[in-house]
């Protein structure tokens, strides 16, 4: 076998085919991990927003959308007299109203620095059936006041200045002052803004409510749907907070799929490129393998070391693919329609980029390598 | 090639005996009587008086309402008014695939003339078993029922404890 220092010192003869080994190889690596790290982050921040304990019950034929319903605003007190087993907390049953509106938040340059966000409105009932919501800085919004996600301000393209506390903000023509800031980790909440639900009620218009969230404790899921089916005038349905985003994932998944798919036909073209190139760099060392042979070294030693040269350069792009990925993307917020996201450059994420990086080296490596070996050896010996 | 045909035949025969006497095991003895209650209101008329919770009373109508008017996860049920309202099926040339939603008529009309029906078990609790099969009972069967007036009625919702169905057979 030919020693791998052999294979180094080769892979350095040419340093600009290195170099375009590398980076061209690199890039391909780096699209791999950010499709892998875009997939991850938006099903992760689905399947987080969703507790399996909390259940949503909203207007019959708006279970796509919570944003799209309209229930009455009497049905939380009887939704909570009705279904006994709700979680209760310092003798507070966990029944959350809520408004969901998609609507213009106008920041202080004025009408013309509008920007779409997404509203919550809520009482401090919310934080008890979402738990993870925990305050950063300042206070849980009163009346004429708001409340911003730690996310919001990627979501709506401003610095995070333009939306502290203590700043005034104007959503439809009501003024509210930024209260303060919540985190909610890895869920679409922390892309909201969350306002006094009665403030939303009335800049929206409307005398209903979107929805209200329960979090069961010995309730089950059957005592919350049993409550909608009896009661005909509310026209009500319930579905798990899990399900709710499941359905919404499933919803983005042609998005996801078309990512991959992208990412595959760029990894194609790389392989085809990477081929190319192996093919002009093994083609002029169809004499020097030819020699290696005529000296003892078997088909299969030089196999492995041209393979070795290949595997080297693809780790180098790969290693160059985690070092750009770790730098400038992980932790980058990327804003979807109901929430933002954060990219996360995970070990799994890396681990794929490397084995991605051996696939292409392998696959782009073993034709040239066959072609280059191949020739009868009194034949190669004699090649140009 | 027969025995085969056979057994199908004998499986499917004691399935449909077993299955609705399952479903009737969890629900209250006695639900199930052949003689109708006397005294039977007509629906729209009982949800035009807002009964006091607890008050007995006797309801006629028919299984609809709603497209889901016979709940799989629970013994409850819709009844609707059997003249107030008009099943699409009785109206000429419909071709509705679901009559017993009536959704021909108007969403106001229909709300006016339905009610819940329930059946709560020793517990207090709603029965968790359907309605489906007890007395043949399916949509737009026409029932006469008898209980009481639930707690959560009003003047917008009419729900009735049932203690006994009397399926009309046709």
């Amino acid at each position: 076998m030919l020693p791998l220092s052999y294979a180094v010192r080769n892979l350095f003869r040419v340093p600009a085919r290195l170099l375009q080994i590398v980076l061209g190889g690199g890039l391909v690596i780096l699209l791999l991990m950010l499709a892998a790290a875009l997939s991850e982050g938006m099903d992760g921040v689905l399947r987080s927003s969703g507790s399996e304990k909390n259940i949503i019950v909203l207007g019959t034929g708006s279970e796509e959308s919570v944003e799209r319903s309209e229930i009455k605003a009497s049905v939380p007190s009887e939704l909570e007299a009705a279904v006994s087993g709700l979680e209760e907390v310092l003798g507070r049953a966990a029944v959350s109203p809520e408004i969901h509106y998609n609507g213009l938040l106008t920041l202080g340059g004025g009408p013309g620095d509008s920007r779409q966000a997404l509203f919550r409105g809520v009482t401090p009932a919310a934080l008890l059936v979402h738990p993870e919501v925990r305050l950063v800085e300042g206070t849980f919004p009163r009346a004429g006041e708001i409340m911003v996600g730690r996310l919001a301000a990627h979501r709506l393209g401003v610095g995070e200045e333009a939306i502290k506390p203590g700043t005034q903000v104007k959503v439809g023509s009501t003024t509210l002052r930024i209260s303060g800031i919540f985190q909610a980790p890895g869920t679409v909440m922390e892309a909201e803004l969350w306002a006094d639900l009665n403030d939303l009620r009335a800049i929206g218009q409307r005398d209903t409510i979107s929805c209200v969230v329960v979090r069961l404790d010995s309730a089950t899921f059957d005592d919350v749907e049993v409550f909608t089916l009896q009661r005909l005038d509310l026209e009500l349905a319930a579905i798990r907070e899990s399900d709710y985003y499941a359905k919404l994932a499933a919803f983005y998944t042609p998005l996801r799929i078309m990512t991959w798919v992208t990412a595959g036909l760029v990894v194609a073209g790389a392989v085809f490129g990477g081929m190319n190139t192996f093919y002009a760099a093994f083609a002029s060392r169809v004499r020097e393998m030819a020699t290696l042979q005529a000296v003892g070294y078997s088909r299969k030693a030089l196999a492995l070391s041209l393979l070795q040269e290949s595997l080297l350069a693809s780790l180098l792009g790969s290693l160059f693919a985690a070092v750009i990925a770790l730098a400038f993307a992980d932790g980058l917020s990327v804003p979807f329609s109901i929430g933002t996201f954060l990219l996360r450059i995970t070990p799994g994420i890396l681990g794929l980029g490397v084995l991605g990086g051996l696939t292409l080296a392998i696959i782009g490596t073993l034709p040239p390598a066959w072609t280059c070996l191949r020739p009868e050896l009194p034949a190669a010996l004699r090649s140009a | 090639m027969k025995k085969t045909s056979f057994l199908s035949l004998f499986v499917l025969t004691a399935l449909s005996f077993t299955l609705p006497q399952a479903m009737a095991a969890d629900l209250p003895e006695g639900i199930l009587v052949t003689t109708a209650p006397s005294g039977a209101v007509a629906v729209a008329a009982a949800r035009k008086e807002t009964a006091k919770a607890g008050t007995e009373i006797v309801l006629r109508g028919r299984i609809g309402g709603r497209m889901t008017s016979l709940i799989d996860k629970a013994a409850i049920a819709v009844l609707a008014d059997e003249k107030a309202i008009t099943a699409c099926n009785a109206m000429p040339g419909d071709t509705c695939a679901t009559p017993w939603d009536f959704c021909c008529e108007t969403p106001e009309k229909l709300k006016a003339s339905i009610a819940t029906i329930q059946v709560r078990g020793a517990d207090g609790k709603i029965v968790k078993a359907p309605l489906r099969g007890l007395g043949g009972l399916k949509e737009l069967s026409t029932v006469v029922v008898k209980g009481t007036v639930d707690a959560a009625s009003g003047k917008d919702v009419l729900i009735v404890n049932v203690t006994q169905i009397q399926v009309e057979k046709k």
